[in-house]
Protein backbone atom coordinates (compact mmCIF):
# COMPACT_ATOMS: atom_id res chain seq x y z
CA UNK A 1 0.00 0.00 0.00
CA UNK A 2 1.29 3.43 -0.91
CA UNK A 3 2.26 5.69 1.96
CA UNK A 4 0.52 9.04 1.65
CA UNK A 5 1.30 12.25 3.49
CA UNK A 6 -0.02 15.79 3.63
CA UNK A 7 2.71 18.17 4.78
CA UNK A 8 1.80 21.66 5.92
CA UNK A 9 4.52 24.29 5.80
CA UNK A 10 4.61 27.93 6.79
CA UNK A 11 4.93 30.22 9.77
CA UNK A 12 1.84 31.04 11.84
CA UNK A 13 3.72 34.10 13.14
CA UNK A 14 3.55 35.58 9.64
CA UNK A 15 -0.20 35.82 9.27
CA UNK A 16 -1.37 34.11 6.03
CA UNK A 17 1.96 32.32 5.74
CA UNK A 18 0.50 30.02 8.40
CA UNK A 19 -2.42 28.94 6.20
CA UNK A 20 -0.70 25.64 5.30
CA UNK A 21 -0.51 24.77 9.01
CA UNK A 22 -4.12 25.77 9.72
CA UNK A 23 -5.45 23.75 6.75
CA UNK A 24 -3.33 20.77 7.79
CA UNK A 25 -4.92 20.80 11.26
CA UNK A 26 -8.42 21.05 9.79
CA UNK A 27 -7.79 18.23 7.26
CA UNK A 28 -6.41 16.09 10.09
CA UNK A 29 -9.69 16.60 11.98
CA UNK A 30 -11.52 15.25 8.90
CA UNK A 31 -9.16 12.35 8.16
CA UNK A 32 -12.09 9.89 8.30
CA UNK A 33 -13.37 11.48 5.08
CA UNK A 34 -10.45 9.99 3.16
CA UNK A 35 -10.67 6.42 1.83
CA UNK A 36 -6.99 5.71 2.43
CA UNK A 37 -4.72 6.14 5.42
CA UNK A 38 -2.98 9.52 5.32
CA UNK A 39 -0.24 10.90 7.58
CA UNK A 40 -0.35 14.58 8.52
CA UNK A 41 2.90 16.45 9.21
CA UNK A 42 3.33 20.02 10.43
CA UNK A 43 6.75 20.88 8.98
CA UNK A 44 6.60 24.57 9.92
CA UNK A 45 9.64 26.40 8.62
CA UNK A 46 11.97 23.43 8.77
CA UNK A 47 13.46 23.79 5.27
CA UNK A 48 15.96 21.00 4.83
CA UNK A 49 13.95 18.70 7.11
CA UNK A 50 11.57 18.26 4.18
CA UNK A 51 14.25 16.12 2.52
CA UNK A 52 13.75 13.46 5.16
CA UNK A 53 9.96 13.61 5.16
CA UNK A 54 9.96 13.06 1.39
CA UNK A 55 12.03 9.89 1.86
CA UNK A 56 9.38 8.20 4.01
CA UNK A 57 6.43 8.46 1.59
CA UNK A 58 5.21 7.48 -1.90
CA UNK A 59 2.69 10.30 -2.29
CA UNK A 60 3.22 13.85 -1.05
CA UNK A 61 0.79 16.75 -0.89
CA UNK A 62 2.66 19.88 0.20
CA UNK A 63 0.33 22.54 1.54
CA UNK A 64 1.56 26.14 1.65
CA UNK A 65 0.87 29.82 1.06
CA UNK A 66 1.82 30.46 -2.59
CA UNK A 67 1.73 33.81 -4.29
CA UNK A 68 0.43 32.94 -7.76
CA UNK A 69 -1.30 36.32 -8.19
CA UNK A 70 -4.70 34.76 -7.69
CA UNK A 71 -7.63 35.89 -5.58
CA UNK A 72 -7.03 35.83 -1.83
CA UNK A 73 -7.90 32.34 -0.58
CA UNK A 74 -7.83 30.79 -4.08
CA UNK A 75 -6.41 27.26 -4.13
CA UNK A 76 -4.27 25.73 -6.90
CA UNK A 77 -2.64 22.33 -7.35
CA UNK A 78 0.85 22.42 -8.90
CA UNK A 79 2.54 19.38 -10.40
CA UNK A 80 6.13 19.06 -9.30
CA UNK A 81 7.24 17.97 -12.77
CA UNK A 82 6.03 21.27 -14.25
CA UNK A 83 8.14 23.13 -11.74
CA UNK A 84 11.21 20.99 -12.40
CA UNK A 85 10.82 21.33 -16.17
CA UNK A 86 10.68 25.11 -15.74
CA UNK A 87 7.11 25.36 -16.94
CA UNK A 88 6.40 26.97 -13.59
CA UNK A 89 9.05 28.92 -11.75
CA UNK A 90 8.85 28.52 -8.01
CA UNK A 91 11.08 29.86 -5.30
CA UNK A 92 10.73 29.12 -1.64
CA UNK A 93 12.88 30.87 0.91
CA UNK A 94 12.75 28.14 3.53
CA UNK A 95 15.66 29.44 5.56
CA UNK A 96 18.88 27.79 4.68
CA UNK A 97 18.34 26.55 1.18
CA UNK A 98 15.81 26.84 -1.55
CA UNK A 99 13.06 24.42 -2.28
CA UNK A 100 14.34 23.38 -5.70
CA UNK A 101 17.69 22.36 -4.14
CA UNK A 102 15.86 20.14 -1.64
CA UNK A 103 13.88 18.57 -4.48
CA UNK A 104 17.02 18.06 -6.59
CA UNK A 105 18.86 16.50 -3.66
CA UNK A 106 15.91 14.23 -2.94
CA UNK A 107 15.82 13.23 -6.62
CA UNK A 108 19.57 12.57 -6.75
CA UNK A 109 19.25 10.40 -3.64
CA UNK A 110 16.47 8.43 -5.38
CA UNK A 111 14.13 9.37 -2.58
CA UNK A 112 11.74 11.75 -4.32
CA UNK A 113 8.16 10.42 -4.28
CA UNK A 114 6.79 9.85 -7.77
CA UNK A 115 3.47 11.43 -6.90
CA UNK A 116 4.13 14.93 -5.65
CA UNK A 117 1.64 17.81 -5.54
CA UNK A 118 2.02 21.30 -4.21
CA UNK A 119 -1.22 22.82 -3.00
CA UNK A 120 -0.94 26.59 -2.96
CA UNK A 121 -3.29 28.99 -1.24
CA UNK A 122 -3.09 32.63 -2.29
CA UNK A 123 -2.20 34.73 0.77
CA UNK A 124 -3.12 38.37 1.36
CA UNK A 125 -0.63 39.42 4.01
CA UNK A 126 2.51 37.61 5.16
CA UNK A 127 3.98 40.30 7.39
CA UNK A 128 4.43 39.61 11.11
CA UNK A 129 1.32 38.80 13.11
CA UNK A 130 -0.49 35.68 14.24
CA UNK A 131 -3.89 36.01 12.53
CA UNK A 132 -5.07 34.65 9.19
CA UNK A 133 -6.84 37.20 6.94
CA UNK A 134 -10.61 37.37 7.29
CA UNK A 135 -10.99 36.86 3.52
CA UNK A 136 -9.37 33.43 3.86
CA UNK A 137 -11.06 32.52 7.14
CA UNK A 138 -14.48 33.17 5.59
CA UNK A 139 -13.71 30.60 2.86
CA UNK A 140 -12.03 28.05 5.10
CA UNK A 141 -14.86 25.46 5.10
CA UNK A 142 -15.17 25.67 1.31
CA UNK A 143 -11.40 25.29 0.94
CA UNK A 144 -11.39 22.21 3.17
CA UNK A 145 -14.30 20.60 1.30
CA UNK A 146 -12.60 21.31 -2.04
CA UNK A 147 -9.28 19.89 -0.81
CA UNK A 148 -10.91 16.69 0.46
CA UNK A 149 -12.58 16.10 -2.93
CA UNK A 150 -9.44 16.88 -4.95
CA UNK A 151 -7.04 14.90 -2.75
CA UNK A 152 -9.47 11.98 -2.62
CA UNK A 153 -9.66 12.02 -6.45
CA UNK A 154 -5.90 11.93 -6.74
CA UNK A 155 -5.35 9.13 -4.23
CA UNK A 156 -8.21 7.02 -5.65
CA UNK A 157 -6.61 7.14 -9.10
CA UNK A 158 -3.14 6.11 -7.98
CA UNK B 1 48.03 46.36 -4.84
CA UNK B 2 44.53 46.23 -6.29
CA UNK B 3 43.17 49.40 -7.77
CA UNK B 4 39.48 50.23 -7.74
CA UNK B 5 36.91 47.57 -7.08
CA UNK B 6 33.77 47.01 -5.16
CA UNK B 7 32.06 43.92 -3.83
CA UNK B 8 28.37 43.91 -3.12
CA UNK B 9 26.87 40.64 -2.00
CA UNK B 10 23.15 41.08 -1.67
CA UNK B 11 21.24 38.34 0.13
CA UNK B 12 24.22 36.11 0.83
CA UNK B 13 23.39 32.48 0.02
CA UNK B 14 23.69 29.43 2.26
CA UNK B 15 22.79 31.41 5.37
CA UNK B 16 19.35 31.78 6.92
CA UNK B 17 17.72 35.11 6.18
CA UNK B 18 18.92 38.19 4.39
CA UNK B 19 22.26 39.90 4.97
CA UNK B 20 24.45 42.01 2.68
CA UNK B 21 28.21 42.47 2.37
CA UNK B 22 29.60 45.69 0.93
CA UNK B 23 33.22 46.54 0.20
CA UNK B 24 34.51 49.57 -1.74
CA UNK B 25 38.20 49.93 -2.56
CA UNK B 26 39.55 53.03 -4.33
CA UNK B 27 43.19 53.35 -5.43
CA UNK B 28 43.94 50.35 -3.27
CA UNK B 29 42.47 52.06 -0.21
CA UNK B 30 39.47 50.64 1.64
CA UNK B 31 36.66 53.18 1.68
CA UNK B 32 33.88 51.07 3.09
CA UNK B 33 33.44 47.61 4.63
CA UNK B 34 29.99 46.84 5.88
CA UNK B 35 28.01 43.83 7.06
CA UNK B 36 24.34 44.75 7.16
CA UNK B 37 21.14 42.97 8.04
CA UNK B 38 18.17 43.93 5.94
CA UNK B 39 15.43 41.74 7.34
CA UNK B 40 12.19 43.37 8.37
CA UNK B 41 12.18 43.91 12.14
CA UNK B 42 10.42 41.16 14.05
CA UNK B 43 7.77 41.72 16.66
CA UNK B 44 7.74 38.42 18.49
CA UNK B 45 7.88 40.07 21.90
CA UNK B 46 4.72 42.03 21.07
CA UNK B 47 2.98 38.79 20.07
CA UNK B 48 3.78 37.31 23.49
CA UNK B 49 2.20 40.14 25.46
CA UNK B 50 -1.33 39.27 26.57
CA UNK B 51 -0.79 35.50 26.15
CA UNK B 52 -1.26 33.03 29.01
CA UNK B 53 1.86 31.39 30.53
CA UNK B 54 1.25 28.02 28.80
CA UNK B 55 0.86 29.66 25.36
CA UNK B 56 4.30 31.31 25.41
CA UNK B 57 6.21 28.12 24.59
CA UNK B 58 4.13 27.11 21.52
CA UNK B 59 4.34 30.65 20.11
CA UNK B 60 8.09 31.04 20.60
CA UNK B 61 8.74 27.60 19.10
CA UNK B 62 7.57 29.10 15.80
CA UNK B 63 10.18 31.88 15.86
CA UNK B 64 12.73 29.60 14.21
CA UNK B 65 12.58 26.43 12.14
CA UNK B 66 16.07 25.41 13.23
CA UNK B 67 16.22 26.41 16.89
CA UNK B 68 12.60 25.67 17.78
CA UNK B 69 13.65 23.25 20.54
CA UNK B 70 16.08 25.84 21.96
CA UNK B 71 13.40 28.56 21.89
CA UNK B 72 10.99 26.14 23.57
CA UNK B 73 13.46 25.36 26.35
CA UNK B 74 14.43 29.02 26.94
CA UNK B 75 10.72 29.81 27.05
CA UNK B 76 9.93 27.00 29.51
CA UNK B 77 12.86 27.95 31.74
CA UNK B 78 11.72 31.60 31.82
CA UNK B 79 8.11 30.61 32.55
CA UNK B 80 9.11 28.10 35.23
CA UNK B 81 11.47 30.65 36.77
CA UNK B 82 8.62 33.19 36.97
CA UNK B 83 6.28 30.62 38.55
CA UNK B 84 8.94 29.03 40.84
CA UNK B 85 8.48 25.57 39.30
CA UNK B 86 11.08 22.91 40.10
CA UNK B 87 11.15 20.26 37.36
CA UNK B 88 11.80 16.54 37.98
CA UNK B 89 15.24 15.03 37.41
CA UNK B 90 13.99 12.88 34.52
CA UNK B 91 12.52 15.97 32.83
CA UNK B 92 15.91 17.69 33.05
CA UNK B 93 17.61 14.63 31.51
CA UNK B 94 15.08 14.41 28.67
CA UNK B 95 15.38 18.14 28.01
CA UNK B 96 19.15 17.71 27.77
CA UNK B 97 18.56 14.96 25.19
CA UNK B 98 16.24 17.30 23.29
CA UNK B 99 18.87 20.04 23.13
CA UNK B 100 21.50 17.56 21.95
CA UNK B 101 19.11 16.46 19.19
CA UNK B 102 18.72 20.03 18.01
CA UNK B 103 22.44 20.77 18.31
CA UNK B 104 23.17 17.75 16.14
CA UNK B 105 20.44 18.62 13.61
CA UNK B 106 21.62 22.18 13.22
CA UNK B 107 25.38 21.54 13.27
CA UNK B 108 25.33 18.80 10.64
CA UNK B 109 23.08 20.94 8.48
CA UNK B 110 25.59 23.78 8.66
CA UNK B 111 28.71 21.66 8.29
CA UNK B 112 27.31 19.35 5.61
CA UNK B 113 24.93 21.39 3.49
CA UNK B 114 26.18 24.96 3.94
CA UNK B 115 29.96 24.92 4.56
CA UNK B 116 31.11 21.69 2.86
CA UNK B 117 30.37 23.12 -0.64
CA UNK B 118 32.88 25.95 0.07
CA UNK B 119 35.53 23.46 1.14
CA UNK B 120 34.86 21.10 -1.78
CA UNK B 121 34.74 23.92 -4.34
CA UNK B 122 31.10 23.69 -5.46
CA UNK B 123 28.05 25.93 -5.18
CA UNK B 124 25.84 23.47 -3.35
CA UNK B 125 25.76 19.91 -2.10
CA UNK B 126 23.47 18.79 -4.96
CA UNK B 127 26.16 18.30 -7.68
CA UNK B 128 28.30 16.27 -5.26
CA UNK B 129 26.04 13.25 -5.75
CA UNK B 130 27.54 11.24 -8.56
CA UNK B 131 30.97 12.72 -7.90
CA UNK B 132 33.78 11.18 -5.84
CA UNK B 133 32.10 12.76 -2.80
CA UNK B 134 28.84 10.79 -3.12
CA UNK B 135 29.66 8.73 -0.06
CA UNK B 136 30.29 11.89 1.97
CA UNK B 137 26.89 13.31 0.99
CA UNK B 138 25.19 10.05 1.98
CA UNK B 139 26.90 10.20 5.36
CA UNK B 140 25.82 13.81 5.90
CA UNK B 141 22.21 12.93 5.03
CA UNK B 142 22.33 9.88 7.31
CA UNK B 143 23.60 11.89 10.29
CA UNK B 144 21.07 14.67 9.67
CA UNK B 145 18.27 12.10 9.44
CA UNK B 146 19.33 10.49 12.72
CA UNK B 147 19.38 13.87 14.51
CA UNK B 148 15.94 14.72 13.07
CA UNK B 149 14.45 11.41 14.14
CA UNK B 150 15.98 11.80 17.59
CA UNK B 151 14.31 15.22 17.95
CA UNK B 152 11.05 13.73 16.71
CA UNK B 153 11.26 10.93 19.28
CA UNK B 154 11.99 13.16 22.28
CA UNK B 155 9.89 16.19 21.34
CA UNK B 156 7.03 14.63 19.38
CA UNK B 157 8.03 16.50 16.24
CA UNK B 158 11.24 17.10 14.28
CA UNK B 159 10.79 20.84 14.73
CA UNK B 160 8.27 23.04 16.56
CA UNK B 161 8.09 20.49 19.41
CA UNK B 162 4.80 19.56 21.07
CA UNK B 163 5.80 17.34 24.01
CA UNK B 164 7.80 20.02 25.84
CA UNK B 165 5.39 21.76 28.21
CA UNK B 166 5.54 23.86 31.37
CA UNK B 167 6.60 21.61 34.28
CA UNK B 168 7.60 18.56 32.23
CA UNK B 169 6.60 16.47 29.22
CA UNK B 170 3.13 15.73 27.84
CA UNK B 171 4.44 12.36 26.59
CA UNK B 172 7.78 10.57 26.65
CA UNK B 173 9.44 7.92 24.48
CA UNK B 174 9.21 4.24 25.46
CA UNK B 175 12.14 2.29 26.85
CA UNK B 176 12.33 0.34 23.58
CA UNK B 177 12.49 3.54 21.53
CA UNK B 178 15.25 4.96 23.72
CA UNK B 179 17.24 1.74 23.42
CA UNK B 180 16.90 1.84 19.62
CA UNK B 181 18.04 5.47 19.62
CA UNK B 182 21.02 4.57 21.82
CA UNK B 183 22.05 1.85 19.35
CA UNK B 184 21.78 4.21 16.38
CA UNK B 185 23.79 6.89 18.17
CA UNK B 186 26.56 4.39 18.88
CA UNK B 187 26.60 3.28 15.25
CA UNK B 188 26.77 6.89 14.07
CA UNK B 189 30.08 7.64 15.81
CA UNK B 190 32.16 5.90 13.13
CA UNK B 191 30.21 7.74 10.40
CA UNK B 192 30.96 11.09 12.07
CA UNK B 193 34.62 10.15 12.36
CA UNK B 194 34.71 9.36 8.63
CA UNK B 195 33.13 12.75 7.89
CA UNK B 196 35.66 14.43 10.16
CA UNK B 197 38.47 12.81 8.14
CA UNK B 198 37.02 14.19 4.89
CA UNK B 199 36.68 17.69 6.34
CA UNK B 200 40.17 17.46 7.79
CA UNK B 201 41.53 16.62 4.33
CA UNK B 202 40.22 19.94 2.96
CA UNK B 203 40.58 22.04 6.12
CA UNK B 204 43.45 23.99 4.54
CA UNK B 205 40.65 25.86 2.72
CA UNK B 206 39.67 27.43 6.05
CA UNK B 207 41.51 30.77 6.16
CA UNK B 208 44.25 31.07 8.75
CA UNK B 209 42.86 34.25 10.29
CA UNK B 210 42.98 35.46 13.87
CA UNK B 211 41.38 38.32 15.76
CA UNK B 212 41.23 38.43 19.52
CA UNK B 213 37.76 39.06 20.87
CA UNK B 214 35.58 38.28 23.87
CA UNK B 215 33.76 34.94 23.95
CA UNK B 216 30.56 34.55 25.95
CA UNK B 217 28.68 31.33 26.77
CA UNK B 218 27.06 29.49 29.64
CA UNK B 219 29.43 27.42 31.78
CA UNK B 220 28.84 24.72 34.35
CA UNK B 221 31.11 22.97 36.87
CA UNK B 222 29.40 19.66 36.09
CA UNK B 223 29.07 19.45 32.32
CA UNK B 224 29.61 21.02 28.90
CA UNK B 225 26.87 23.59 29.38
CA UNK B 226 24.00 23.63 26.90
CA UNK B 227 20.74 23.31 28.86
CA UNK B 228 21.95 25.01 32.02
CA UNK B 229 24.83 27.08 33.34
CA UNK B 230 25.97 30.52 34.41
CA UNK B 231 26.99 33.35 32.10
CA UNK B 232 30.72 33.29 31.47
CA UNK B 233 33.16 35.48 29.55
CA UNK B 234 36.74 34.87 28.45
CA UNK B 235 37.43 38.49 29.45
CA UNK B 236 35.59 38.96 32.72
CA UNK B 237 34.76 35.49 34.04
CA UNK B 238 31.49 34.26 35.53
CA UNK B 239 28.46 36.48 36.04
CA UNK B 240 25.91 34.81 38.30
CA UNK B 241 23.21 37.51 38.39
CA UNK B 242 21.36 35.96 35.43
CA UNK B 243 18.28 38.17 35.80
CA UNK B 244 20.54 41.13 35.12
CA UNK B 245 21.78 39.64 31.83
CA UNK B 246 21.43 43.05 30.14
CA UNK B 247 24.67 44.02 31.91
CA UNK B 248 26.32 41.46 29.58
CA UNK B 249 24.34 41.86 26.37
CA UNK B 250 24.05 45.69 26.23
CA UNK B 251 21.90 45.79 23.08
CA UNK B 252 22.14 48.80 20.78
CA UNK B 253 21.05 49.90 17.31
CA UNK B 254 23.25 50.63 14.30
CA UNK B 255 22.06 52.55 11.23
CA UNK B 256 22.93 49.87 8.66
CA UNK B 257 20.90 47.06 10.21
CA UNK B 258 17.41 46.21 11.29
CA UNK B 259 18.81 43.78 13.88
CA UNK B 260 20.02 44.89 17.30
CA UNK B 261 23.76 44.58 18.03
CA UNK B 262 25.39 43.77 21.39
CA UNK B 263 28.72 44.46 23.15
CA UNK B 264 30.22 43.82 26.59
CA UNK B 265 33.87 44.27 27.55
CA UNK B 266 35.09 45.15 24.05
CA UNK B 267 33.50 46.56 20.93
CA UNK B 268 32.03 43.13 20.20
CA UNK B 269 31.80 39.57 21.46
CA UNK B 270 31.15 36.18 19.93
CA UNK B 271 28.69 33.45 20.93
CA UNK B 272 28.21 29.96 19.50
CA UNK B 273 30.11 26.70 19.28
CA UNK B 274 33.56 28.32 19.24
CA UNK B 275 32.71 30.47 22.28
CA UNK B 276 31.47 27.39 24.14
CA UNK B 277 34.55 25.44 23.12
CA UNK B 278 36.85 28.23 24.25
CA UNK B 279 35.17 28.42 27.66
CA UNK B 280 34.20 24.82 28.37
CA UNK B 281 36.41 22.44 26.34
CA UNK B 282 37.58 20.63 29.50
CA UNK B 283 34.06 19.19 29.89
CA UNK B 284 33.95 17.63 26.40
CA UNK B 285 33.86 13.86 25.98
CA UNK B 286 37.19 12.32 25.05
CA UNK B 287 35.98 11.40 21.55
CA UNK B 288 35.07 15.06 20.94
CA UNK B 289 38.46 16.17 22.28
CA UNK B 290 40.08 13.73 19.82
CA UNK B 291 38.31 15.42 16.89
CA UNK B 292 39.45 18.84 18.16
CA UNK B 293 42.99 17.48 18.21
CA UNK B 294 42.68 16.29 14.59
CA UNK B 295 42.10 19.92 13.60
CA UNK B 296 44.65 21.34 16.07
CA UNK B 297 41.80 23.24 17.71
CA UNK B 298 42.84 24.53 21.12
CA UNK B 299 41.28 27.04 23.51
CA UNK B 300 41.37 29.97 23.12
CA UNK B 301 41.01 29.82 19.33
CA UNK B 302 40.57 33.30 17.86
CA UNK B 303 39.85 32.10 14.33
CA UNK B 304 36.10 32.51 13.60
CA UNK B 305 36.39 30.07 10.66
CA UNK B 306 37.05 27.38 13.28
CA UNK B 307 33.47 27.80 14.53
CA UNK B 308 32.49 25.12 11.99
CA UNK B 309 35.13 22.78 13.42
CA UNK B 310 33.90 23.54 16.95
CA UNK B 311 30.43 22.52 15.72
CA UNK B 312 31.85 19.22 14.47
CA UNK B 313 33.50 18.69 17.88
CA UNK B 314 30.18 19.47 19.58
CA UNK B 315 28.36 17.05 17.27
CA UNK B 316 30.56 14.23 18.55
CA UNK B 317 30.09 15.42 22.15
CA UNK B 318 26.30 15.60 21.77
CA UNK B 319 26.22 12.08 20.31
CA UNK B 320 28.30 10.61 23.11
CA UNK B 321 26.58 12.59 25.87
CA UNK B 322 23.15 11.51 24.57
CA UNK B 323 24.20 7.88 24.99
CA UNK B 324 25.24 8.66 28.59
CA UNK B 325 21.99 10.53 29.26
CA UNK B 326 19.92 7.55 28.07
CA UNK B 327 21.96 5.34 30.45
CA UNK B 328 21.31 7.83 33.27
CA UNK B 329 17.56 7.74 32.58
CA UNK B 330 17.60 3.94 32.73
CA UNK B 331 19.63 3.92 35.97
CA UNK B 332 16.71 5.33 37.90
CA UNK B 333 14.12 3.65 35.66
CA UNK B 334 12.03 5.38 33.00
CA UNK B 335 8.96 6.83 34.74
CA UNK B 336 5.64 8.17 33.44
CA UNK B 337 5.59 11.44 35.37
CA UNK B 338 2.91 14.10 35.37
CA UNK B 339 4.16 17.63 34.65
CA UNK B 340 4.57 19.79 37.77
CA UNK B 341 1.38 21.80 38.21
CA UNK B 342 2.10 25.51 38.51
CA UNK B 343 0.70 27.79 41.20
CA UNK B 344 -0.17 30.89 39.22
CA UNK B 345 1.34 34.09 40.55
CA UNK B 346 2.85 37.32 39.33
CA UNK B 347 6.57 37.30 38.71
CA UNK B 348 9.48 37.71 36.33
CA UNK B 349 11.51 34.81 34.97
CA UNK B 350 14.58 34.53 32.80
CA UNK B 351 15.60 31.43 30.83
CA UNK B 352 19.12 31.03 29.43
CA UNK B 353 20.00 28.18 27.08
CA UNK B 354 22.87 27.46 24.70
CA UNK B 355 21.33 26.77 21.29
CA UNK B 356 23.32 25.78 18.19
CA UNK B 357 24.24 29.39 17.34
CA UNK B 358 24.96 30.49 20.90
CA UNK B 359 23.39 32.05 23.95
CA UNK B 360 19.60 32.45 23.82
CA UNK B 361 17.72 34.41 26.49
CA UNK B 362 13.97 34.68 27.12
CA UNK B 363 12.71 37.07 29.79
CA UNK B 364 9.01 37.16 30.73
CA UNK B 365 6.97 39.14 33.24
CA UNK B 366 3.65 37.52 34.22
CA UNK B 367 0.74 39.13 36.04
CA UNK B 368 -1.16 37.51 38.93
CA UNK B 369 -3.39 35.62 36.47
CA UNK B 370 -0.41 34.16 34.61
CA UNK B 371 -0.64 36.40 31.55
CA UNK B 372 2.49 37.83 29.98
CA UNK B 373 2.80 41.60 30.35
CA UNK B 374 6.37 42.01 29.12
CA UNK B 375 8.76 39.86 27.07
CA UNK B 376 12.29 40.11 25.78
CA UNK B 377 14.14 37.59 23.59
CA UNK B 378 17.86 37.90 22.85
CA UNK B 379 18.84 35.80 19.85
CA UNK B 380 22.40 34.46 19.35
CA UNK B 381 22.90 35.85 15.85
CA UNK B 382 22.21 39.41 17.07
CA UNK B 383 25.09 39.00 19.49
CA UNK B 384 27.46 38.09 16.64
CA UNK B 385 26.76 40.89 14.15
CA UNK B 386 29.25 43.38 15.64
CA UNK B 387 31.91 40.66 15.77
CA UNK B 388 31.35 39.81 12.09
CA UNK B 389 31.79 43.50 11.19
CA UNK B 390 35.07 43.80 13.12
CA UNK B 391 36.37 40.52 11.64
CA UNK B 392 35.70 41.95 8.17
CA UNK B 393 37.54 45.16 9.01
CA UNK B 394 40.60 43.14 10.07
CA UNK B 395 40.61 40.47 7.35
CA UNK B 396 40.15 42.70 4.28
CA UNK B 397 43.48 44.57 4.64
CA UNK B 398 45.19 41.18 5.08
CA UNK B 399 43.81 39.84 1.76
CA UNK B 400 43.49 43.10 -0.21
CA UNK B 401 46.07 41.94 -2.79
CA UNK B 402 44.01 38.88 -3.73
CA UNK B 403 41.63 38.94 -6.72
CA UNK B 404 38.22 40.51 -5.86
CA UNK B 405 36.44 37.18 -6.45
CA UNK B 406 38.65 35.51 -3.85
CA UNK B 407 38.06 38.36 -1.38
CA UNK B 408 34.33 38.03 -1.94
CA UNK B 409 34.41 34.28 -1.30
CA UNK B 410 36.47 34.75 1.87
CA UNK B 411 33.99 37.32 3.21
CA UNK B 412 31.08 35.04 2.38
CA UNK B 413 32.80 32.14 4.10
CA UNK B 414 33.45 34.36 7.12
CA UNK B 415 29.76 35.17 7.54
CA UNK B 416 28.76 31.55 6.93
CA UNK B 417 31.24 30.39 9.60
CA UNK B 418 29.03 32.14 12.18
CA UNK B 419 26.08 30.07 10.91
CA UNK B 420 23.86 33.14 11.19
CA UNK B 421 20.11 32.79 11.48
CA UNK B 422 19.38 36.29 10.25
CA UNK B 423 15.70 35.82 9.96
CA UNK B 424 14.19 33.34 12.33
CA UNK B 425 11.02 33.01 10.31
CA UNK B 426 11.48 33.97 6.67
CA UNK B 427 9.38 31.69 4.62
CA UNK B 428 7.35 32.45 1.56
CA UNK B 429 6.52 30.81 -1.72
CA UNK B 430 6.53 32.93 -4.81
CA UNK B 431 5.44 31.45 -8.11
CA UNK B 432 5.95 33.08 -11.47
CA UNK B 433 4.70 31.59 -14.68
CA UNK B 434 7.04 31.69 -17.67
Amino acid sequence: MKKIVIIGIGNPLRQDDGIGILLLEKLNERKKDFSKKIEFIDAGTGGMNLLHYFSYFDVVFLLDAVNFKGKVGEVKFFELNNILENKTFLSLSTHETDFIKIIQLSKNLNELPKNFYIIGVQPKDTTYGNKISNEILKKIDDIINYLIIEIENKITNL
Amino acid sequence: MSNDFSIHVEHLTRVEGHGNIELNVKSGKIEKIQWSVVEAPRFFEAMLRGQQYNELRPITSRICGICSIGHSLASLKATEDALNIEIAEQTALLRRLAIHGENMQSHILHIGYLVAPDLLGVDSIVPLIGSKHTDTVLKIVKLHRLANEMSDLICGRTIHPIRLIVGGFSAIPTEKQLLQLRKRLEESISITNDLAQVIQSVSDKLPDFKRETEYIALSSDKEYALYDGVLNSTDTGKFKDYKNYQAITNEYFVPQSTAKYTKHNRKSYMVGALARYNLNSNHLHQKAKDVAKMFKLKPISCNPFMNTIAQLVEFVHSTQDSIDLIDDIFKSGLKQEKPVKPKIKAGRGVGLVEVPRGLLIHDYTLNSKGYCTKANCIIPTNQNHANIQLDMEKIVPEIIDKPPKEIELTLEMLVRAYDPCISCSTHYLDVKFV
